[in-house]
């Protein structure tokens, strides 16, 4: 039985937490392993969903129903997100007031990169997604930042997914303990309850993908960024990593942070790199 | 496994946000009431309380219990818990039941439960109304 069954998992694990209190060397012998973390996150998923290819899961609430996947493919046939690559396109070509472009502020002008973002700077210490680059990108070039949202920035980044779909999630965590403590910040803020309602997002994207939230159907969160921007008719239209991040959070009454807040920024990184190896299939469409 | 569900609870008990879950502490006088409520016997009012309980159990903006229960009478419900059914026969004494809504982490930490009652978002009436109702499924 279900209810039994979490119960039981529950006293189980409270009775492992009691234990690793008791025993400071269990927590001190749990540091920060990103790569030992990244293989129990997709196994976790793997084991959880025999059927699915690991691939699969960058198609989120689609990978877990054949019902929906069937009613993904019609619509892949006139995806809706097309009016927002084609504008991309057309912004990521058209030169600023001073003459450059988009491409002058990335490697590789742009193209093929999005499964690197978002990264660690070492130099300025903090993580960098790719959200954020754009905007900093425009403000260099003496051009106002976007709304991190949707619109414009959406548009920009379903066509810079696009040029790398495929491609597989490649994050990297280079030697510098600040970006150990960035990925552990964003997964902390990952499991943490908050709000109201005391949910953490490993409560609905780890604990119950594939169950149904009212008519929702929850994405698992291995590969939850890959499809990254998506349009959503809930929505009627695009909407960034930024946007779903803070509509998740306030639909379940915890207050959200400022798009590309650190804890954002981190808790983007985290994703993005137990994602690793998986296909960028952005953007998306979402019911 | 143990990674990635076991986070739930290292990382567990963090601050929850006060400004959501701050309340006016409640007067003894309603909180009398409300055990008054939940335990005499009142055959006039039952009827009401049911209906009381079975709206605020739907309504999106109180219990909501639909997200995630499948109950008799109301629509588009959620999978994330069991279908509320003979409940009368599983938890014979109703305080089992109006602890499971005040705080249902007590019995399970990792629970998607939210704390109808520790976190302010259902009041003792409110929950012992819907006991009143979950008793009649
Ligand atoms: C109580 C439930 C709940 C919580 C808590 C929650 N989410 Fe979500 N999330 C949803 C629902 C519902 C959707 C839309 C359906 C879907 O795609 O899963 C969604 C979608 C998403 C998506 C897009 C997935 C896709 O493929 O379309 C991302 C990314 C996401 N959530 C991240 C988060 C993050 C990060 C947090 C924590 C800050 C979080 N969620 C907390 C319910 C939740
Ligand atoms: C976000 C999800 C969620 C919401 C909302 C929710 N529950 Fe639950 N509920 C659960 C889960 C999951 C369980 C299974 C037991 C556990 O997790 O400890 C459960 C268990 C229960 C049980 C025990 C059932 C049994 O057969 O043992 C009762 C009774 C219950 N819930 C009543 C309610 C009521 C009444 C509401 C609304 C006021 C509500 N729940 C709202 C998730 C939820």
């Amino acid at each position: 039985m279900k209810a039994r069954a979490s119960l039981l998992l529950g006293s189980l694990s409270a009775a492992l937490v009691a234990f690793a209190l008791a025993s400071p060397r269990v927590v001190a012998a749990d540091k920060v392993d990103p790569v030992a973390d990244a293989k129990a996150f997709q196994d976790f998923f793997v084991r959880k969903f025999p059927n699915i290819k690991r691939e699969d899961f960058v198609n989120g609430p689609y990978s877990l129903n054949e019902d929906m996947k069937r009613q993904w493919q019609e619509k892949e046939e006139f995806p809706p997100y097309e009016f927002a690559l084609d504008a991309g396109k057309e912004m990521f070509a058209t030169p600023f007031k001073n003459g450059k472009t988009y491409a002058d502020c990335f490697p590789n002008g742009g193209i093929g990169i999005r499964q690197n973002y978002p990264y660690f700077d070492t130099a300025e210490g903090k993580v960098v997604t790719l959200e954020l680059a754009l905007n900093r990108c425009r403000e260099a070039n003496g051009e106002a930042p976007y709304s991190y949202v949707k619109d414009e920035m959406a548009s920009l980044t379903a066509y810079m997914a696009f040029t790398s779909r495929g491609k597989p999630m490649d994050i990297r965590i280079p030697d510098d303990p600040r970006a150990l403590a960035a990925f552990e910040n964003g997964k902390r803020y990952f499991y943490t309850r908050r709000g109201q309602l005391n949910f953490s997002c490993a409560s609905c994207h780890v604990q119950s993908p594939g169950e149904r939230i009212r008519a929702e159907i929850l994405a698992p969160a291995l590969g939850i960024l890959n499809a990254m921007p998506i349009y959503r008719s809930e929505w009627s239209g695009m909407g960034t990593t930024s946007r779903r991040f803070i509509t998740c959070n306030s639909q379940t009454r915890a207050v959200p942070l400022e798009p590309q807040a650190d804890e954002y920024r981190d808790v983007e990184y985290f994703l993005s790199y137990v994602a690793n190896g998986l296909p960028i299939s952005g953007p998306g469409a979402r019911p | 496994m143990s990674f990635v569900l076991l986070n739930t609870i290292f990382f567990g008990h963090k601050p929850r946000n006060d400004a959501l879950t701050a309340f006016p502490r409640k007067p003894a006088l309603l909180l009398a009431l409300a055990v008054l409520t939940g335990l005499a016997a009142r055959p006039a009012w039952a009827q009401s309380a049911v209906a009381e309980g079975q709206k605020i159990a739907f309504d999106r903006g109180k219990g909501n219990c639909l997200t995630c229960h499948a109950i008799k009478g109301g629509d588009l419900p959620g999978t994330i818990g069991p279908e509320l059914k003979d409940l009368k026969a599983k938890y014979p004494d109703r305080n089992e039941l109006v602890a499971i809504l005040f705080d249902e982490t007590k019995r399970n930490p990792q629970t998607m439960m939210p704390p109808f009652g520790r976190n302010r978002i259902l009041t003792e009436q409110e929950i012992n109304a819907i006991v009143d109702f979950l008793q009649t499924l």
